[in-house]
């Protein structure tokens, strides 16, 4: 298969275009609600996903919160852009190899599904054509983006969507990769590599701060787009399951793909067979005024009820379709007896319709626009039938599978954000840039002279600068490790105290300078917290000092027929956390030759 | 190089790159690249060739054009510009009106079936002239007399009130309702307030108000238009969609999207017939008082040549009567006999030359003019339209200080303040 790769991950700093905090707020100070509109873009043309838009419900509500402005409401231009971030995107496209600009231009793409209130995003292109060193390869980067992240949706009301906009203007670094041909397994890994190389830059942690997408194509099928990979655990799964849908349809094409002829998009109002119904669903849309119409689908018996994945059938990709556009579900002949529907009333239906046993049909329940929904039904299994179609679909952790979410959009939703000027990149950012030249986890790594798993321990406690800037005057990265991290966190947990800065550097001197045994180090931290007195003062006190080369010498030699750990035991039961063991392996090698 | 928008070029230079022309700036070439993004690059480093001419598939203003409708429509939309009219054009990198009258179905299709549109003049608001307010005058009276039953009249927001506030002194009486309406979002988004600012103005235009109003958004929300009176109506913040307010009046009501209308004050309604009155002087100034006033900038108009003043004092409609330089220029003023209308500066509220010694002082120059809680911009278009008429004090003062079309209040409403 082929997959083209694209990550999103929020930089740690203030928002893109106004001087909001970045953060995601539980408190929400305010309400509005707007319509969106067809808009006319660059080129005078209709993009094709923003026609798709207006086929939905129209308006949306917004929850504001503390850190939205008049800029986020749409009712204020933005502001100059936030050089700490446009910065930042600098550096991980020159990491990435890419080429810059000297100019740059903020550019809107069209976002109809609501969760902007300007109806636009605003986004920029920083680098093109890098790459990504993975492995022995090196994966081509396309492009490198600073945009503004969208509202984010919290439910709905009444059909209409809800959007939070405490997330709104966040800025958003997006990096896409060119197709390469790979399997499930290599993209997570490379997924998760890529967090990694992300987490070397100042970025925001947490659930939703870096969103992943894949292109996918097989031999015989074109490009879809999955949006929305929070959780890399099931990456390989839930791509593997896509190819087998995709593998699926192009099966079911060709062994059912003529009985398109049949189709025919009719609707019967068949309500009236329900009056005594058990199921739900439908004697509650029943209750609010909706009307149940059928469909009947001659000779496709067993189709709808095809799997194409280990949990979606093929009516689950129609259903998944009307859900997107028309927020409507429908229920199938495969699959009944079910939903409170019984065999009973399944068999009225077909009379009803007319089916015999070689046919199926499907019903949904709506209280308008069920001509145009019975189209899309049609509109849908055609397409379907012929082959698999290049769309944008989003994940469904649950079920493993991917969902339609809308068309892919094409040129036409972009044009120049006219609230701003061309933005001239100074010298001196492109200088700052230059520095991150080709930096990568493995480099990274290098220059630490450590492993990559030490690496992520570091990186994930958020100290990759510490250990960079002390490893430059001579500390090694496992004691930082030792005393920045293990030890840093001993004592947070056990007495939710935080060690000051300055003492961890002087223990830290004091290992590199082999004063202090690697044992003593939690010890001397306890103590200090337990005595509330200073490290000289604990080492000293309770004799922390390690034991001379010399001293250490006559120590091992009078016990040089023990083992090694026998030693080591005695040593420290006898003298304390003053010993390192590699020391003592040291002597008691060179006493044996 | 003489590439045309949409052209399919290439590029070469450190790198090669297709895409198509947008346009030429300076010394640099800007290109869509097939991924929707602008690049910016520099002459003097690329080399640049034509691909392929741009192909004239699927464009918007081509295709809805083509109808024509057989029957008459009753609503008459006349454009004269401003951000609602705007298209993102790419000579000045920023936002111009669209010349297309048919781009307003395009915002607003609501409109297709009932209302007639045409573009009358491209003037952003800010540079708009008391003659364009005789021509946008004379236009409606002609629309309306054509036997079109309400007319929308489209425009910038940055000085619509005063064209409101011309038209209202202008077109007295009114027979048809005469809306006026704009956008603070340009229309090339998806989020512009033009659509439900139009529809809105649509409703007003099939309404009985026989007034010029002022038909914007009531809050930042797509939930409600207000109407407000065209003399009452004063944009009171830069960028909101909610901007225009009434002032030291309710307004007349709510407007709907959905055609409902929520009347909360009284309006005039429809007349028999339309009068028109183009008789303006349009050689007033407004100026406004602040400590450090010179007054010198009196004596300076009058010498000028300009037949009236505005001046926008503090408080009840205080001038620095301590300053020489403001009294020499009062009295100058009234040595000329040019009338000198007093407002005030805080926007809400009504004048009043009793209460301060001060203001007594300055009463006692024949040529002051107190005009209670009238909008300082209205005055100002309606002094022209004083002096348009008579050039006799009394009756200047008489014309000023009576309430001819809402703009002055009898009684001081309590719940009008920040409303």
């Amino acid at each position: 298969m082929k997959c083209g790769f694209e990550w999103h991950f929020q930089l740690n700093t203030r928002k893109l275009f106004c001087e909001d905090i970045s953060e995601i707020s539980e408190e929400v100070v305010g309400k509005i609600r707007r319509k969106f509109n067809l808009s006319i873009s660059e080129f005078d043309e209709i993009d094709e996903s923003a026609k798709f838009e207006i086929k939905k419900s129209r308006e949306v509500i917004y929850e504001i919160c503390k850190n939205d402005c008049l800029v986020d409401v749409d009712e204020e231009p933005p502001h100059e852009i936030n050089k700490e971030a446009l910065q930042l995107a600098l550096n991980i496209a020159t990491a990435l190899n890419c080429k810059t600009f000297d100019k740059i231009i903020v550019m809107r793409k069209n976002i109809v599904d609501g969760s902007v209130p300007s109806g636009f995003q605003r986004t920029i292109l920083i680098g093109i054509d890098g790459y990504y060193n993975f492995k022995d390869k090196k994966i081509p980067i396309s492009t490198v983006c600073l945009e503004e992240d969208a509202g984010r949706k919290v439910g709905e009301e009444d059909g209409k969507p809800i959007y939070r906009l405490d997330r709104l203007g966040i800025p958003l670094v997006e990096v896409s990769t060119k197709p390469i041909e790979t399997t499930p397994e290599e993209a997570k890994e490379l997924a998760t590599s890529f967090g990694l190389f992300t987490r070397l830059f100042n970025v925001r942690r947490g659930i939703g701060t870096i969103r992943q997408d894949v292109n996918l194509s097989t031999e015989k099928s074109n490009r879809v787009e999955i949006k929305g990979f929070q959780n890399l655990r099931k990456m390989d799964k839930i791509i593997n399951e896509e190819i087998n849908r995709h593998e699926n349809l192009i099966k079911l094409a060709q062994e059912k793909g003529d009985l398109i002829k049949y189709l025919n998009n009719e609707i019967y109002d068949i309500t009236n067979l329900f009056t005594e119904t058990q199921s739900k669903i439908v004697s509650e849309g029943i209750k609010k005024g909706k009307r149940v119409y059928a469909m009947k689908l001659p000779n496709f018996s067993g189709v709808l009820g095809f799997k194409v994945q280990t949990n979606k059938r093929f009516g689950g990709e129609i259903g998944d379709y009307l859900k997107a556009l028309y927020n409507v579900s429908i229920i199938h002949s495969d699959e009944l007896p079910s939903y409170g529907i019984t065999e009973n009333d399944k068999q009225k239906i077909k009379e009803f319709l007319k089916c015999e046993d070689k046919d199926a049909f499907l019903f949904f329940i709506t209280d308008s626009k069920e001509k145009e929904i019975a189209n899309a039904i049609i509109e849908r299994i055609n397409t379907l039938l012929k082959e698999v179609p290049s769309e944008v679909r989003f994940v469904d952790e649950n079920s493993e599978t991917t969902k339609f979410l809308r068309p892919i959009g094409g040129k036409e939703r972009m044009y120049i954000e006219t609230d701003l000027p061309i933005i001239e990149i100074p010298k001196e950012m492109k200088e700052t840039a230059e520095k991150y030249r080709n930096l990568s986890v493995e480099s990274i790594a290098k220059k630490l002279d450590t492993t990559l798993e030490k690496l992520e321990v570091i990186v994930e406690e958020g100290k990759l600068g510490m250990a960079l800037d002390l490893h430059e005057k001579g500390i090694n990265t496992d004691d930082f490790i030792r005393v920045f991290i293990e030890g840093y966190n001993f004592v947070k947990n056990k007495f939710g105290k935080e060690i000051d800065k300055n003492d961890l550097i002087k223990l830290a001197y004091l290992l590199k300078d082999r004063k202090i045994a690697k044992e003593a180090v939690r010890v001397i931290l306890e103590k200090m917290i337990e005595e509330g007195k200073s490290i000289e003062e604990i080492i000293k006190e309770h004799n922390l000092w390690k034991i001379e080369e010399d001293k250490l010498k006559e120590i091992v030699e009078k016990m040089k027929n023990l083992s090694l750990d026998r030693i080591i035991m005695t040593i420290r039961g006898k003298y304390g956390p003053v010993v390192d063991a590699e020391d003592i392996a040291r002597i008691l090698k060179n006493l044996n030759e | 190089m003489d590439f045309e928008k949409g052209d399919k070029i290439k590029a070469i230079g450190e790198i090669e790159i297709e895409g198509f022309f947008v346009k030429e700036e300076d010394n640099y070439i800007i290109i869509k690249l097939s991924s929707g993004y602008d690049i910016v690059l520099n002459k003097d480093k690329f080399k640049f060739e034509l691909k392929e001419k741009n192909k004239e598939e699927n464009k918007l203003s081509n295709k809805e054009n083509k109808e024509s409708f057989k029957e008459k429509r009753n609503i008459s939309l006349i454009a004269t510009g401003g951000t609602i009219a705007s298209k993102v054009d790419y000579k000045i990198g920023g936002v111009s009106p669209s010349l297309d009258p048919s781009y307003y179905y395009q915002i607003a299709p609501e409109l297709k079936e009932e209302v007639e549109a045409e573009t009358f003049m491209n003037i952003f608001s800010e540079n708009l002239l008391p003659k364009h307010w005789i021509e946008i005058g004379k236009e409606i009276n002609k629309k309306i007399k054509e036997g079109y039953k309400g007319i929308i009249l489209t425009m910038g927001t940055d000085t619509m009130h005063y064209t409101a506030s011309a038209l209202s002194f202008m077109l007295n009486p009114l027979s048809v309702p005469v809306v006026i309406t704009g956008s603070q979002r340009s229309s090339d988004r998806g989020s512009t307030d033009a659509h439900q600012n139009l529809v809105c103005s649509l409703n007003v235009a099939k309404s009985e108000i026989g007034e010029v109003t002022i038909c914007m958004h009531g809050e930042i929300s797509d939930s409600f238009n207000l109407i407000i009176r065209g003399t009452r109506a004063r944009k009171m913040h830069t960028e909101r969609r909610d901007a225009f307010r009434s002032i030291n009046d309710k307004p007349i009501g709510k407007v709907y999207p959905n055609g409902k209308i929520e009347f909360i004050n009284s309006y005039r309604k429809k007349a028999e017939d339309t009068v028109l009155n183009v008789n303006l002087e349009d050689k007033v100034q407004l100026l406004y008082s602040y400590p450090g006033f010179d007054g010198e900038v009196i004596k300076y108009y009058v010498d000028k040549g300009f037949k009236g003043l505005v001046i926008a004092a503090t408080g009840f409609g205080n001038l620095p009567m301590e300053y020489e330089s403001v009294k020499e220029g009062l009295k100058y003023a009234n040595e000329k006999n040019v009338p000198i209308v007093i407002t005030s500066q805080t926007i809400y509220g009504s004048t009043n030359p009793f209460v301060y010694s001060t203001s007594r002082e300055m009463s006692k120059f024949n040529n002051i003019i107190y005009v209670k809680d009238m909008l300082t911009e209205t005055a100002y278009v309606k002094l022209m339209f004083a002096l348009g008429k008579t050039k006799d004090m009394e009756e200047i003062k008489e014309f000023m200080k009576k309430n001819l079309v809402g703009e002055i209040s009898e009684k001081s409403e309590i719940d009008t303040f920040l409303i």
